[in-house]
């Protein structure tokens, strides 16, 4: 268990910046998710802390130690890979054994320490298996009980569960999440899904290129984004971004227009964020044609296309809905639960 | 096999048989003839059926009846220099592959081409500087002489660099986490996963070794060095009467048996590292 | 070209690739560069006596009709043995991708050429070939063919594209056989539907798709011709009769050890040296793109 706290933390290649400065504190036994679309520089913040990526200015410090020039092997990090990076020419006792013969370990305690782990992911009669005898999930779990093994200070995960099939994603899921809390080692879990990140994430740091655009637990950021990046990027379906004219009397969506809120000061050409889940139904200020319609099981998605107005609305309602493609549909917005948006800066005002 | 005909199997099974009879043909008549005696071989027709002197051939090659080069020796130096030159260029040409692919280092562009040029000179178009060479480092006459010029060419680092490139770099930095040094992560997991390339490599280059002909020509000039498969050559100028055909033939059979036996029982591993490498 | 991922260590990659550049420089370069500045100088067997003479071995060799001869011949010789090698081997491979049954046999049997090393290959056929005792001469005779590769040069120049071809035949087989597997079964299949035979399949389809392998094995075989046949001349002609079958390298063996020209050889190496920088420059550039730089 340990404190990881990256300070300013940059990252050049030749010239070019790729991280531009980046604030972490993570407490002992914290679940960290990094999450962003690709591209956003998580791996490579990821690797930095690993050692396997170099750090161009800033420091990190694992227990307040500073680690930037160690070794990934001095730092005290596991690290558990998306393609599983397993040795494929040793057997899977040999592969959680390696890293242990390696610190000269001796033998019998090499043993005990690989049965227990074995015994933890409930992979034992596999241990004499080459990796290509494996299934993928098989083969996910070994690579975590290589990393488990060696009893690190910090669990590193890279996409772990990018190459996994949707059903087993889920379930393994869960198992990570239960086993971290099990050991309770300080994590820090790499996704460009934002519904892991948002199930298995204590606290999730969303990265848009290069940036730590926010910080904050699942439900805060969720609740409470800060720009139009993140409100946009957490929450599936996602968020309806709406051009609006706020004026005192009223806001002005394309040619309809409602009352405005009380609550809201906030005046001029804004932009209006609105999650699928936060309509109403019942009411019927605002109105649309159906454009497309897509049923899920649990609930329906409707694509309503307003005029004047280029991106359809997304609604999210109840399958019992028997709307049709080309129907004319009216709903209203849960007021409680509308953010604005300054239309140069992205920046969340209300 | 697509349109069953069984008119065209048959016909193409003939051709090939044919064919790869006019293709062993060569081989059938050197074996023929080692064994018959001498004064066999010195009637027309020559025989194309075996006679039952194999092994008294043999025996008498063994014996070293006049040769210059008693086999046995023979044999020796061309396995001596097989062995040199194909573990030689194995070891040298995986290391060089291994820094060049997984380091970064001043330099490093400059000796990749520089590796890349000896694809371009074979040791037949540099032979009479690199004898002086020799020569002037008193190799001549050595095994060092006969193998070092040989090994330093450049498709087994190539093939070898084509191999780790496909090594997932994942692996590498696993190996890292796991506390490997570069040279642990080279031994232990490296040249395991090299493993068939480097079998491969194995058969194409002890061929190669074993049946160099011009260079050891010229680099050895006491008897006791000459390869076997030089000393076929010596054999065919006998001088004055016929050759010895039939000795000479059992010394062509010998000589090429290792070779033969080699790519017959390695067949699967070399054909793929044949057609792989040069891929 | 290189991976994403790198040690650091300042040392030891020095380390590891110094005996192969070392040995390069040694055996490679080193005598590469001799031979260059060699080919500039006018010396006796002796060294005693060296004179700087630019570019005259270079003309005297352009000037000398047994060079050019032998350069000629060369080609002839490199052109043949690559057409004879490779239009057996295309012949061989395109049945045995026909026939399932015995295809390891047939493939065993035609590999045998390849371990044989050229000069066992030249005595060989020799052997078959010879005009007093060879078996096949001895058919010739029936149907009143005298042969006698020793006093006919072009029955000589025959023997040894037949015996290097020989040699050559499994090489190009292997290749050949592989690059067809290579093809997709779908489009057989699918021309099959359409209604081409076999020899219309091979024509229009296998013999196309295969002709990177094919282009890529023409320069190989003309490189083996150029340098790897040393032995079976030496073993079947000794570059006879007369000069009839003395290709380049042999020139160059026969010129400077034995006639002991050393700049004259020397000219003829950097000669030979340039062509197969030009060879290997066309195999890598238009055959070999999968090797990135």
């Amino acid at each position: 268990m340990s404190t990881i706290n990256m300070q300013q933390l940059k990252k050049s290649y030749q010239d070019i910046e790729v991280i531009h400065g980046i604030n972490i504190d993570i407490e002992e036994g914290e679940f960290i998710v990094l999450v962003g679309p690709s591209g956003c520089g998580k791996s490579t913040l990821l690797r930095m802390v690993a050692g396997l990526e170099s750090i161009t200015s800033g420091e990190v410090k694992i227990d307040d130690k500073v680690v930037n020039d160690l070794e990934p092997k001095d730092r005290g990090i596991s690290m558990v890979f998306q393609n599983y990076a397993l040795y494929p020419h040793m057997t899977v006792y040999e592969n959680m054994a390696y890293g242990l013969k390696l610190m000269k370990m001796p033998k019998d305690e090499i043993d005990n320490r690989v049965q227990d782990v074995a015994k933890l992911l409930q992979i034992q009669e596999y241990l004499q298996r080459r990796p290509s005898k494996l299934s993928g999930g098989q083969r996910q779990r070994v690579a975590m009980g290589r990393a488990i093994v060696r009893d690190p200070k910090v669990f590193l995960f890279d996409e772990p569960l990018s190459n996994l099939d949707a059903k087993l994603r889920v379930q393994m899921r869960m198992q990570i999440k239960t086993l971290q809390q099990k050991l309770a080692v300080t994590t820090i879990y790499v996704t460009h899904d934002q519904v892991e990140a948002m199930t298995m994430a204590d606290r999730l740091v969303v990265l848009n290129n290069g940036i730590a655009a926010q910080i904050g637990t699942p439900m805060e950021i969720y609740d409470d984004p800060k720009d139009q990046f993140v409100a946009g990027f957490i929450g599936s379906p996602a968020m309806n971004f709406l051009d609006c004219q706020v004026s005192d009397k009223s806001i002005t969506i394309g040619q309809q227009s409602i009352a405005t809120p009380a609550h809201v000061n906030q005046r001029g050409k804004l932009v209006l964020g609105i999650r699928p889940e936060h309509f109403n139904q019942s009411a019927s200020d605002l109105q649309g044609t159906v454009q497309m319609i897509e049923k899920l099981g649990s609930n329906v998605l409707l694509y309503i296309k307003m005029e004047n107005s280029e991106q359809p609305v997304v609604i999210q309602c109840d399958s019992q809905s028997d709307v049709k493609i080309g129907d004319k549909h009216t709903f209203s917005f849960n007021l409680e639960r509308l953010y604005f948006f300054d239309t140069n800066t992205q920046q969340r005002i209300y | 096999m697509i349109e069953n005909r069984p008119m065209t199997t048959f016909v193409s099974h003939t051709v090939l048989i044919l064919g790869v009879a006019l293709i062993v043909f060569p081989i059938w008549v050197m074996v023929v003839a080692a064994s018959h005696d001498a004064l066999r071989l010195t009637q027309v027709p020559l025989p194309l059926l075996p006679g039952n002197q194999f092994w008294v051939n043999l025996k008498l090659l063994f014996s070293g009846q006049g040769f210059s080069a008693p086999i046995h020796l023979t044999l020796l130096n061309s396995l001596a220099m097989a062995l040199m030159i194909s573990v030689g260029k194995i070891v040298i040409s995986i290391i060089s592959a291994f820094a060049i692919v997984y380091f970064k280092f001043r330099f490093r562009m400059f000796f990749f081409w520089m590796i890349f040029l000896t694809l371009m000179l074979p040791v037949e178009v540099r032979i009479l500087p690199t004898y002086e060479v020799i020569a002037n480092f008193g190799m001549l006459d050595t095994y060092a002489g006969l193998s070092i010029p040989l090994i330093a060419s450049a498709t087994a680092t190539f093939m070898f660099r084509q191999t780790f490139m496909t090594i997932s770099d994942e692996l590498m930095e696993a190996s890292r986490i796991d506390g490997a040094s570069p040279m642990r992560f080279f031994f232990d997991v490296v040249i395991p996963m090299s493993r068939t390339n480097i079998a491969a490599l194995f058969v194409i280059l002890f061929i190669f070794g074993w049946n160099q002909y011009l260079w050891p020509l010229l680099v050895t000039t006491d008897p006791d060095m000459y390869t076997v498969v030089m000393s076929i050559k010596q054999m065919l100028e006998s001088g004055e009467s016929e050759p010895k055909w039939h000795l000479i033939m059992m010394t062509a059979l010998v000589a090429m048996l290792p070779p033969i036996l080699v790519v017959i029982f390695m067949q699967k591993i070399f054909v793929k590292g044949l057609t792989d490498s040069e891929k | 070209m290189h991976k994403r991922v790198h040690y650091n260590t300042s040392y030891l990659p020095y380390l590891l690739v110094a005996p192969q550049i070392i040995i390069t420089l040694l055996f490679f370069i080193w005598p590469a560069v001799q031979a260059l500045y060699q080919s500039f100088l006018l010396e006796d067997a002796f060294g005693l006596y060296t004179e700087f003479v630019w570019f005259d071995n270079f003309t005297e060799l352009y000037d000398s009709e047994n060079y050019l001869n032998s350069f000629i011949r060369t080609a002839f010789f490199s052109v043949s043995v690559a057409a004879l090698s490779m239009g057996f081997a295309l012949f061989f491979a395109a049945l045995a991708d026909r026939v399932i049954k015995g295809s390891h046999t047939y493939r065993t049997l035609l590999i045998i050429p390849y371990a044989v090393a050229p000069v066992l290959a030249g005595t060989l056929w020799l052997f078959l070939f010879n005009p007093t005792l060879g078996i096949i001469p001895y058919f010739l005779d029936m149907v009143s063919i005298d042969w006698n590769h020793k006093l006919n040069s072009s029955q000589a120049m025959s023997l040894v594209i037949i015996a290097a071809a020989w040699k050559q035949v499994s090489y190009n087989f292997l290749f050949f056989v592989a690059a067809m597997h290579s093809i997709p079964k779908s489009l057989i299949e699918a021309a099959a539907i359409d209604g081409a035979g076999p020899l219309h399949r091979f024509r229009t389809i296998i013999f196309p798709l295969i002709s990177p392998t094919t282009f890529f094995l023409l320069v190989v075989n003309i490189i083996y011709a150029f340098f790897d046949t040393f032995g079976i001349i030496h073993a079947i002609t000794g570059g006879g009769p007369g000069n009839s079958t003395e290709i380049l390298v042999y020139k160059v063996f026969n010129d400077g050890f034995v006639g002991l020209d050393l700049g004259g050889s020397a000219a003829q190496s950097v000669i030979l040296m340039f062509i197969v920088i030009v060879l290997t420059v066309v195999q890598f550039k238009y055959v070999e793109r999968k090797v990135e730089y």
